[in-house]
């Protein structure tokens, strides 16, 4: 028995070990069957054109020029926000190392910003003579350690000031 | 008459389409009662569980993503249908359901055997086998169907076809020599 005498042979017993016999699809009896499944199918219908329209990133991702086109918006995004974030940052980080050195520091800053906002250098001018009119006219010789000794009576101010 | 498309089809079962659906199922029935008998081993369950495949496709067509994957998605949920059936099945299977088989085996030995030989096929070369004894699918049928190449197909059949024949032959049948007879 040759090779092809062989396969036909082969053929024969597998057509006849397993029932090869075409089969057909009752569609009226599947639907009975799965009623469930079926009305969901055709409420897919029901539900109409506008209830189907795809969504903003199918319609993105369905061609590349629209790919490219969203790539490149979230790369301007992205950069123009990190931009703004650093200069934002580093000017907060500059007048807030100028103001606070110390608290009164701060304080004395920011009258004096607003002094001159409402009247110019005149009224930044009026708001230092206020300043200083507690202390009052002195003599030249006086030091400064008496003149604090006298201002808060506090002695250790004074000898941090000679140091 | 010049038959739709797949895709045409898929898109308008997916719209609701009644008749696009059925359609579908007619166009694909035997190919998944095909890969059902190659799990179950049984014709009756394999309809059974092809008419399933096609209740989870009703439901389940909108999440698939191609068009042209239909057939190939369709397999897989074949695939998985039927594994589940045939874990039931094993479990319900009575010491009764045992002896009828046994009975049907001794009135055809030679089918028997042939059936054996199926069995100890792995998977994937019992279901192309199935699918090309069903009704005479072509490669490019089954191609649609496993998503694999034609060549992969051939390659697959013959193998398998050579795995039958040495079994056969180990088992008294010495007529055989499928792959080793004279050229």
């Amino acid at each position: 028995m040759d090779k092809e005498k062989n396969e036909k042979h082969l053929d024969e017993l597998i057509s006849h070990a397993i029932n090869t016999e075409k089969p057909q699809f009752d569609a009226e009896k599947w639907k009975q069957k799965y009623p469930d499944e079926y009305q969901t199918l055709l409420s897919r219908a029901a539900k109409g054109d506008s209830a189907r329209q795809p969504g903003i990133l199918k319609v993105i991702l369905k061609s590349p020029l629209t790919k490219i086109a969203a790539a490149a918006v979230i790369i301007i995004a992205v950069s123009f926000f990190s931009a703004h974030q650093d200069s934002s940052e580093q000017a907060d980080t500059i007048t807030v190392s100028k103001i606070t050195k110390s608290p009164v520091e701060m304080m004395t800053a920011i009258s004096l910003t607003i002094a001159y906002r409402k009247g110019g250098i005149e009224a930044v001018e009026e708001q230092c003579k206020q300043a200083f009119k507690p202390i009052g006219p002195r003599p030249r010789s006086l030091s400064i350690e008496q003149i604090l000794t006298e201002f808060n009576g506090n002695s250790k101010t004074s000898e941090r000031t000679e140091l | 008459m010049v038959q739709k498309p797949d895709t045409v089809l898929v898109k308008a079962a997916i719209d609701g389409d009644a008749d696009g659906f059925t359609e579908l199922c007619r166009r694909y029935y035997p190919a998944m009662v095909a890969i059902a008998h190659s799990v179950l081993g049984d014709r009756h369950l394999a309809e059974d569980a092809a008419q399933q495949v096609f209740a989870k496709a009703a439901v389940k067509l909108p999440q698939l993503k191609k068009e042209n994957r239909f057939a190939g998605w369709l397999a897989v949920i074949c695939r998985n249908v039927a594994r589940d059936m045939a874990r039931n099945t094993e479990k319900l299977r009575t010491t009764e359901d045992l002896s009828m088989i046994a009975a049907t085996a001794e009135t055809d030995d030679d089918a028997e055997e042939v059936r054996k030989a199926l069995n100890r096929l792995s998977a994937p070369a019992r279901e192309v086998i199935f699918l090309r004894y069903y009704d005479g699918m072509s490669y490019e049928q089954i191609s649609s169907v496993l998503d694999i190449s034609e060549q992969a197909i051939n390659g697959r059949l013959r193998r398998a076809k050579k795995q039958m024949a040495d079994y056969l032959r180990r088992n008294g049948f010495v007529r055989f020599d499928y792959g080793q007879g004279k050229k």
